[in-house]
């Protein structure tokens, strides 16, 4: 699902990996969607560390899934599983102009459904941009 | 001659709260210092030259909350006149070297020039420079808007809390500022999503810009394009930016023209090291000394740069103002054929990019308004608060203009990179604790300094939320700074939301920080209140 646009790809080759950490001992449970285009979407999520820690320990599945939603309907728009460590990935909408939301699914070790974490509301703009136009200097 | 259409000229100046009072001197200041001397300086002495003359600029221009703090900055106002100083210096010394009959000396005697007049506002004005644009506002010969408060993008707020507390810091650090409410918001990288617009609405916001996709995407589409105001449910209107003129007072269009001075080549670079040492800071690097003796040339590598003549350049800027002119009569004539209206041309630009990176560009804009009045033209510049009263009538219905922002891509890509994503759950995660602490302490009675731990709070919490620091992570360049900056502000934040929390406040960590931070000197902690009444 990652999609290739070469803004994710940076300049500089730096590896973010140890700042991530952090969400591994958040004060919260919580996922967020973050829209960068019509066609790429940032989600992520955190974990309290006791939660990581039940993780850890092999008490909930390694797996879980994340699941989009649209906004106004509540319809499901697609799954996908990811590690409970992954903590974040870019996947691509199946269509702009609309508001999504999403939910983690967390299971335990048996598969049995435990819980999940439910995201805020975003809008993920409509249409491709014209070319730009370069009117930002920065 | 009576216009038959508008030009709306409006120019964004920011700069990222860069003040470091807690060293001797910072690089980042510079940044700060090269936008005064080179666009704010050349940008208030065009205005004033063409009001002595009894011809209005009436450019609207944004100056961000961040860059206001630091023009009236005391600190700043004496260290940017060493920079001046320390210019000047360096100017004298090559023009001593240099040949009197030289190319060189003649861009010399420009740049003496440039420093010198800067100096002269600076103290004119005792180094406050929010003073004369104050002034220039109430002669009527410029409109000064804001935008939020520490340049954040909007639609990557995930909290509307968050975003009010960005646009209501930036409205009322305005009223404070220019004894006035603004008018118009400048947003960030016009970042826009559709639920900005109730925010910017209860702040009072009259108007704000956006880039011209943003109404070609809309729904339903706006009667008259970007050629009149649309707006917006609620009452709040958007300009777009014409994608014509967009071009042409972009990077790659009459800036980029070989005859212009070129950016990138600078003596602090090329010259003998030991010429520049005296001028450069303590740590001995190379960096820019603003003398920049050669032209952009064309597409050939630095080394081939050929050197700059300011007599063509001026020449040639001359030459830019009548073409830009020609065009937009142009399409006005165009316009008001096809559609009937008086257009308004809007065309917004990065103002660091008049004088600073277009070395020739705050001599186009000059130009540009002493050929209207002399040629008698039938098109004048106005500011946006007057293009809106006279483009209202052609609105048309409500429209929603659909998420875009001005940067690579058209969206939201450049601010979330897999050098920047990190930053999210840090920011958002201050942002809730921020809201939380607001919602439990609004109606609470509360001592001074326990008011003054959370305005700080939420200082911190708007100055790791600016646009700028992904835009350095994306570019590599000052990557480390801006991870320090937003780090830094998240671990003060945090530390701050504990003394609060906990009620036990350690004044010396506080004063410290109100020293370091002290942007939004009458910040409201409610601003980030859920039921703020602020």
């Amino acid at each position: 699902m990652e999609p290739e646009t070469a803004l994710l790809q940076v300049k500089e080759c730096f590896d973010s990996s140890p700042l991530w950490a952090e969400s591994l001992v958040s004060q919260q449970n919580r996922l967020v969607l973050i829209a960068r285009s019509p066609r790429s979407v940032l989600a992520y999520w955190e974990w309290t560390g006791p939660k990581a820690d039940v993780f850890r320990k092999g008490a909930f599945a390694p797996e879980v899934v994340f699941v989009l939603l649209r906004a106004a309907t509540g319809a499901e728009v697609f799954q996908e599983k990811r590690r409970w460590d992954d903590l974040r990935f870019y996947f691509t909408p199946p269509a702009g102009g609309t508001y999504y939301r999403a939910a983690l699914l967390v299971s335990s070790a048996a598969g049995q459904p435990h819980s999940k974490l439910e995201s805020n509301s975003v809008y993920v703009p409509r249409g491709a941009a014209q070319p730009p136009d370069g009117g930002c200097a920065s | 001659m009576s216009a038959k259409g508008l030009l709306s000229i409006v120019l964004h100046a920011h700069v990222p709260f860069v003040r470091h009072c807690e060293k001797e001197w910072a690089p980042e200041e510079d940044w700060f210092f090269a936008a005064v001397t080179e666009t704010c300086v050349p940008l208030i002495a065009l205005t004033e030259r063409l009001a002595h003359e009894n011809m209005r600029a009436a450019f609207t221009v944004s100056l961000s909350p961040t860059l206001c703090a630091m023009l009236e900055d005391e600190l700043l106002a004496k260290r940017c006149r060493g920079y001046v100083e320390n210019r000047l210096a360096f100017v004298d010394e090559e023009l001593a070297r240099l040949a009197e009959d030289s190319p060189e000396h003649k861009t010399a005697l420009g740049y003496a020039a440039l420093y010198e007049t800067a100096l002269e506002i600076m103290d004119r004005y005792s180094g406050d420079l929010i003073t004369p644009f104050k002034q220039l506002q109430q002669n009527g010969l410029l409109e000064i808007i804001t935008s939020p408060a520490t340049h954040a993008l909007l639609p990557l707020l995930i909290h509307p809390e968050a975003v009010r507390a960005q646009v209501a810091a930036a409205a009322e650090d305005y009223a404070d500022r220019f004894s006035r409410r603004t008018r118009g918001m400048w947003l960030s990288e016009c970042a826009f999503e559709p639920r900005l617009t109730q925010q910017l609405q209860l702040a009072g916001i009259k108007y704000f810009f956006l880039e011209n996709h943003a109404f070609s995407l809309a729904n339903p589409r706006p009667r008259c394009g970007v050629y009149a105001p649309a707006r917006l449910k609620g009452g709040v209107y958007a300009w777009a930016r014409e994608a014509g003129a967009a071009a042409r007072l972009g990077p790659g269009g009459y800036a980029a023209d070989p005859v212009y001075r070129d950016f990138g080549r600078d003596a602090g670079f090329d010259a003998d090291y030991e010429t520049v040492r005296p001028y450069l800071h303590p740590d001995g690097a190379r960096r820019g000394l603003g003398v920049k003796y050669h032209r952009n040339t064309g597409a050939v590598p630095a080394a081939g740069k050929q050197l700059y003549d300011p007599a063509a350049a001026a020449a040639r800027a001359r030459e830019h103002a009548a073409d830009f002119l020609k065009s937009q009569l142009a399409l006005t004539e165009r316009i008001y054929a096809e559609q009937g209206i008086r257009p308004v041309i809007t065309c917004a630009c990065d103002a660091q990019l008049f004088g600073r990176r277009w070395f020739e560009g705050p001599q186009f804009l000059e130009n540009l308004v002493r050929a209207i009045r002399q040629e008698r033209l039938p098109i004048q510049t106005a500011t946006a608060s007057e293009c809106l009263e006279a483009g209202q009538a052609n609105c048309g219905d409500d429209i929603e203009p659909e998420a875009s922002s001005w940067g690579e891509g058209g969206y939201f890509e450049p601010w979330v990179t897999t050098a920047s994503d990190w930053i999210y759950p840090r920011v958002n995660a201050a942002a809730e604790k921020m809201i939380e602490l607001a919602n439990r302490f609004q109606f609470q009675d509360m001592s001074s300094v326990e008011k003054r731990v959370l305005a700080q709070a939420a200082r911190e919490v708007l100055l790791a939320q600016s646009s700028d620091w992904a835009d350095m992570m994306r570019q590599g360049e000052h990557a480390e700074y801006a991870r320090g900056r937003v780090l830094g502000h998240c671990e003060n934040f945090f530390r701050l939301a504990r003394m609060a929390a906990d009620k036990r406040i350690d004044e010396t960590v506080l004063r410290e920080l109100e020293a370091r931070n002290n942007v939004f000197l009458n910040l409201n902690f409610r601003a980030f209140a859920s039921a703020s009444t602020f």
